[in-house]
């Protein structure tokens, strides 16, 4: 690698090799055309570079760091790294390039990246990181393990309804799975690409739910990812519930989870009570409150029990569809700004209490710097006793 | 007399001003002043971009002492 220097010191040229310069842009997630819009260049520029035949400057470099959210060193590479596999996505024709948004590529290369933390912090820690469930095979039946899993949570229909908000429910389930050695992350992506995803290949088991998703949404994804931990498959699920997933390996996943949210025998009990009110928005919303699923799960599991017919079904599911937020203009655009939500709630909310906890824990023992603290927790040292404190209660 | 020169990381000032922060420990950190002032302290750019992630009264003093961060040279881009 040489740099050039030119225009009186001020352009810095550096040598890259554009294997790499194609790779870093490629994994990322964006297209040429994108990477001339956010340098202000002719596509021409961006093949040139790719070519060899154009040297970019550091500035530039700078930039697609903070683009592609690579460390500028990334760049510097004398040839791409082979990175950790992607989940496996079951949309996806047999052979068929799995493509995703850059959001949610970079989402999966966070979990990837927090996985691995995770693992040494744990490991500092003489705990081996192993998830602590006995895998099942795909011929387990989904529905009889989903009731033995509620009987080992504890979670009675009572129990259930007795947790004040969905969200107070979802914390519940990750708190068990956390306990369990699989660590919850919410991150938003496109939900068009994923609900959630699991990672299950490398300890600790990692479950990412799509935080742009509605919280009864995320509880069925919780419970779907948790399967596929179960099945010791590391995959991406887009949707809920679906009459159509056709893959079994996601069936099974639907099944494990829809069982487990509203057992069949309390299901058909209180759908019979509600009698022809049944597919009404006012019973959905009561039964989505009462039991914190959402009403695509609730609609689901109508038809599958014969309670309502496919086009009621399918006009349910139209009612409810989650609403893609619109497509904002690309290029080069100022950091979006994190809303009200303060830093130390934003915290446990993506990388749950354990992760923050066990951190914390080496922090204490001087096993990380503090720097790689606030680096892993992805906050501001002005934040960092708020959210020990939050995550100790 | 030799007098040192000082290249410094994220970290070592991350931490000095966790453990000293620079609203109290006044004293401190006018000795890092003066040290910047002198020329003796140094740190690459990227210290910058680091602490404004981390530390914002840390990021405060950084861009008034943007004197001691220094953009690479031809010999520290080395692949």
């Amino acid at each position: 690698m040489r740099i050039q220097v030119s225009n009186m010191q001020k352009t810095l040229n550096v040598e890259v090799d554009p294997k790499v310069f194609m790779w870093l842009r490629d994994s990322s997630g964006w297209t040429k055309e994108e990477v001339a819009r956010r340098l202000n260049k002719s596509v021409g520029v961006v093949e040139a570079i790719e070519k060899g035949e154009l040297q970019p400057t550091l500035r530039q470099l700078k930039e697609l760091s903070n683009a592609y959210k690579r460390p500028l060193a990334t760049f510097l590479l004398s040839e791409p790294l082979k990175e950790p596999p992607m989940p496996k996505d079951y949309r996806m024709l047999p052979g068929k390039k799995d493509i995703f948004d850059k959001k949610t590529i970079l989402v999966i290369r966070k979990a990837r990246n927090l996985q691995e933390v995770g693992k040494e912090l744990l490991i500092n820690f003489n705990d081996s990181a192993k998830p602590k469930v006995k895998r099942l095979e795909i011929s387990d039946n989904p529905e009889v393990t989903a009731l033995e899993y509620r009987e080992k949570f504890n979670l009675s229909v009572d129990a259930q309804k007795k947790f004040k908000t969905s969200y107070e429910f979802f914390n519940h389930l990750r708190d068990i799975f956390e306990d369990l050695n699989i660590l919850v992350f919410q991150f938003s992506m496109p939900v068009k690409d994923a609900r959630g995803f699991a990672l299950t290949d490398e300890n600790p088991n990692v479950i990412v739910i799509n935080s742009a998703d509605s919280i009864e949404a995320r509880i069925f994804s919780l419970m779907h990812e948790f399967s596929h931990i179960l099945l010791g498959e590391t995959a991406i699920g887009l949707l809920d519930i679906s009459i159509t997933a056709s893959h079994r390996v996601e069936k099974w996943c639907n099944l494990f989870a829809s069982e487990f949210l509203l057992p069949r025998k309390v299901t058909k009990e209180v759908f019979k009570s509600e009698g022809k009110a049944l597919a009404e928005g006012e019973t959905l919303k009561k039964l989505s409150r009462r039991y914190k699923v959402s009403k695509a799960m609730l609609s689901y599991k109508m038809l599958k029990l014969n309670f309502i017919s496919k086009s009621i079904y399918e006009e349910i599911l139209d009612r409810y569809k989650p609403e893609e937020p619109k497509p904002k203009p690309e290029g080069k655009k100022k950091e979006k700004k994190r809303g009200g939500i303060p830093a130390e709630v934003r915290c446990l909310s993506e990388v749950g209490n354990k992760f923050v906890s066990i951190v914390a824990n080496n922090y204490d023992r001087n096993y990380i710097t503090y720097t790689d603290a606030l680096n892993y927790l992805s906050i501001r040292s002005k934040n960092f006793e708020q959210v020990l404190a939050k995550a100790r209660k | 007399m030799i007098e040192l020169s000082y290249i410094i990381d994220t970290s070592s000032l991350i931490e000095m001003n966790k453990h000293n922060p620079m609203d109290i420990y006044h004293t401190l950190w006018q000795k890092m002043d003066s040290l910047v002032k002198n020329g003796r302290l140094f740190a690459p750019r990227e210290v910058m971009d680091e602490i404004i992630r981390f530390d914002d009264a840390l990021a405060v003093w950084a861009k008034e002492h943007q004197k001691m961060f220094k953009d690479p040279t031809k010999s520290k881009l080395k692949s």
